[in-house]
């Protein structure tokens, strides 16, 4: 569903990604991990067509996002740490706006359902300077998820969440797994990634060290075996990860 | 102005820092080839100015002397009135969390504010000095930069004043203090309103703009108003004198300025908590501009939605939704349209009442209408240049660059055009039974449906080219008003309205000899009306260009990388 190749992002003669390969298939959750400055962002906002790899191809549900970024993109959705959110739309006009860009018909069905699932049923008239912080998070993600993209891109999906949100929201990605969406999340809640990721991508200095399920990993270096995550990680890592 | 040595190095440093980031974007050539132009400009009207020709209208020194005091007045008036001012007080987030909990006088942090906006009025300074057309061969450049730098300065300080003061009352609830600013400002409506009432006589009687300029002259002698301009003369006066009186001139601007400086540093508003208060609001503005919103107006509602937006259709009419919504879901906007509905009512029923009120009020508005055909897409922001802090949302939407640019340039054009035409209208109305309106009935449909069909076009035209700008320059777009400091910053939108017009006036090139030579074909056919079919034709070619510019800034879009592309919030 989401396929890389030879991504590389080059800033001037920084390489803030270099060469990245991998894919991820429907009903897998890819955990992006890696210290500050690894490359994670910058590797997500490619996959979502905001910038524009230096080289190498990304293709969405089989769309080749350079050559043709309008049928990619509306496969996939991108939910940033940040909600970005429209000041003087009310919430139900933020689904009826994303209906209109991604040609979702039946919005208000569907709609209606994100908006209970995520608790946001009773703020459908609200604008969102009247919401808090988490409920703002909330209705960047009912956004995103409106029209059912194939592919799901989440940086930091957590942030901002109370803990009841942040169940709700792990018990959502995975349900959009289940239901056959390929999912990419960047975390630094290695909890979180161990809980609800099927592979993990470890990143350093913008070069993946590590891809595949936490076991393939750890057998693949034997000396890590019986650590924990955490361990597990700043041994990948290595330095970059040191305070 | 003194401050302690930390707020020092961080004033220096930022001003470096910044110098520093401005010059590193100049390596890139297109920022280097604009910068360059911008600067050829200047010295161009520079040596014009040293030529003694000015390259603009001489104004007779009491004219100008008076227009200058009134545009002065007319600045002071908007600083009490505007609600927004309070920005003037603000800090940024940074400043806040450094500053407030530091064991740091508000004496200083108030001069620190002050020399911080030096910042902004000395690179101002310089600009003015250079375009302002003084037409006086002999006066040094430095004179005349001295004379803009007091005038701006004074201006600035009395901003924060006016929003230390507004603190201030909101803070004495009912003391003797308040009582007296309160009386003080009231004196002050009624002394400009009665100067207003004995000016208005000289000034209806005027017939055209000579008569005009001579009776508004005659009218700023008259006692009253003469003592209401009289400090704001004393503030631009150096700008009209001769060198040698130049020296005396300045003398009670400085002593203005000073009274100005010593009421801002004593004033005893709690400065810390207006500042917090504003710093909060702005930090708000700067937020709702990131995330594409509009500047929140403090305790502004939004309205219900106008339209319902159908799901079905093409995707980039949501932009053009959202944008129109963004101006009309305002409170203000609706009150300013509401405005006009009276107007266009009150100057109807005038032209048989009061004619000659409503001849001036026509001309005022008309005026006003004309400028805003002329520099409405510098105004109508509800485009790319506010969506750009949002970029990365935008980048990730389904929508082809070049139909996303469209839109956003479209909706804007959309709100220009409604407020040109109104305006007009206003005008026109108010114009209808006036007899120095020379122009039949039949001419009068011919000129209204030439604007009409021309208006569109040519608002399209121009924000395009704002929006192209925007695309193309994004370091250095403006993606919230916060950032505008008021009159101090004029000189900078001078220049951008400079280059806007440029490139407005090339554009139009082709579509005006196309529409020349169609109207002359058409002569013969549709007598006057071939006016109306030459502007139809101008508008079609220029329609037509501004599209073609749009698939070309639709790949500039595409090519713009959010994360290099310097735009700053704020």
């Amino acid at each position: 569903m989401i396929e890389v190749e030879a991504l590389t992002k080059l800033y001037g003669d920084l390489a803030a990604v270099r060469d990245l390969g991998f894919s991820v298939a429907a009903g897998e959750v890819l955990g992006l991990v890696g210290p500050n400055g690894a490359g994670k962002t910058t590797t997500l906002r490619s996959l979502a067509g905001i910038i524009m790899p230096s080289a190498g191809t990304v293709r969405i549900a089989g769309h080749d996002l350079r050559r043709d970024p309008i049928a990619a993109k509306r496969q996939l959705a991108f939910i940033s740490d940040e909600p970005h959110l429209f000041d003087y739309l009310t919430v139900g006009e933020h689904l009826r706006f994303v209906a209109r860009l991604y040609g979702v018909t039946d919005a208000e069905a569907r709609g209606t359902a994100l908006l209970d699932e995520l608790e946001l049923a009773d703020r459908r008239d609200s604008f969102p300077p009247e919401l808090s912080r988490g409920m703002k998070q909330k209705l960047a993600i009912a956004c995103g998820l409106l029209h059912a993209p194939r592919a799901l891109i989440l940086d930091e999906p957590l942030t901002g969440l109370d803990p009841l949100g942040i169940r709700r929201m792990k018990a959502t990605i995975t349900r959009r797994a289940s239901e056959g969406a390929a999912v990419i999340l960047s975390s630094h809640l290695l909890h979180l990634v161990q809980e609800v990721c099927t592979r993990v991508l470890v990143l350093r200095r913008g070069v993946a060290v590590a891809e595949g399920s936490i076991a393939a990993i750890v057998a693949e270096r034997p000396e890590l075996a019986g650590r924990s995550l955490e361990d597990i990680f700043i041994a990948l890592v290595g330095d970059a990860a040191a305070p | 102005m003194s401050v302690t040595p930390a707020l020092g190095f961080l004033l220096f440093r930022t001003a470096r820092n910044r110098a520093v980031r401005l010059a590193g974007r100049v390596r890139n050539p297109r920022y280097a080839l604009a910068m360059l132009a911008g600067l050829a400009y200047l010295v161009l009207i520079a040596r014009n100015s040293g030529q003694g020709n000015g390259g603009g209208t001489s104004l007779a020194p009491g004219l100008r002397e008076a227009l200058l005091a009134l545009g002065a007045l007319l600045v002071t008036i908007w600083a009490w009135v505007y609600s927004h001012d309070a920005r003037a007080l603000a800090f940024t987030p940074a400043e806040v969390t450094f500053l407030f909990p530091a064991p740091v006088a508000r004496r200083a942090l108030v001069r620190f504010k002050l020399a911080r906006a030096q910042l902004v009025v000395l690179l101002n300074t310089v600009i003015w000095a250079v375009i302002i057309d003084v037409g006086r061969p002999g006066m040094p450049t430095w004179m005349r930069a001295v004379s803009v730098w007091c005038i701006l300065s004074t201006l600035h300080l009395h901003r924060l004043g006016a929003a230390l003061t507004r603190a201030s009352l909101g803070e004495h609830a009912r003391n003797a203090r308040r009582l007296a600013v309160t009386a003080l400002l009231t004196a002050a409506v009624v002394l400009i309103g009665a100067a207003l009432v004995s000016a208005a006589p000289l000034l209806a009687s005027a017939r055209g703009f000579e008569q005009l300029a001579d009776a508004f002259v005659a009218a700023s002698r008259l006692p009253l108003p003469a003592l209401v301009l009289a400090p704001f003369e004393a503030v631009v006066r150096p700008l009209s004198v001769t060198p040698s009186g130049w020296p005396m001139a300045m003398l009670p601007a400085l002593g203005v300025l000073l009274v100005h400086y010593f009421w801002v540093v004593r004033s005893d508003a709690a400065f810390e908590e207006a500042a917090a208060e504003a710093s909060f609001l702005r930090a708000r503005e700067i937020e709702a501009k990131r995330t594409g919103g509009q500047v929140p107006a403090g305790k502004e509602r939004y309205s219900p939605a106008l339209v319902r937006l159908r799901p079905d259709g093409r995707p980039e009419v949501a932009i053009f939704w959202k944008n129109i919504a963004m101006v009309l879901r305002r409170r203000r906007a609706r009150i300013l349209y509401a405005t006009y509905a009276v107007l266009i009512v009150a100057a109807a029923a005038a032209t048989d009442v009061a004619p000659r009120i409503a001849h001036t009020v026509g001309i005022a508005v008309m005026t006003w209408g004309g400028l805003l055909v002329v520099l409405g897409p510098q105004w109508a922001r509800n485009d790319l240049r506010t969506d750009l802090a949002n970029l990365d949302l935008l980048r990730s939407y389904p929508v082809e660059p070049d139909a996303l640019v469209r839109a956003e340039a479209g909706s804007a054009a959309l709100m220009a055009t409604l407020a040109q035409v109104v305006l007009l209208s206003i005008g026109a109305v108010a114009l209808w039974d006036s007899p120095e309106v020379t122009l039949r009935g039949h001419e009068r449909a011919v000129a209204a449906a030439s604007g009409l069909v021309l208006l569109p076009s040519l608002n399209f035209m121009g924000l395009m080219i704002m929006n192209g700008a925007a695309l193309l320059f994004p370091a250095w777009v403006r993606t919230s008003r916060s950032r505008a400091g008021g009159v101090d910053t004029l000189g900078q939108n001078v220049l951008t309205a400079a280059a806007y017009l440029l490139a407005l006036a090339l554009a139009l090139l082709l579509p005006l000899a196309i529409a020349a030579g169609a109207g002359y074909l058409a002569r013969p056919v549709l007598g006057d009306w071939s006016g109306t079919a030459a502007a139809l034709v101008a508008s079609a070619v220029l329609f037509y260009q501004a599209w073609l510019l749009s698939v070309w800034l639709g790949k500039a879009f595409e090519r713009i990388d959010p994360s290099t592309a310097g735009i700053e919030a704020g």
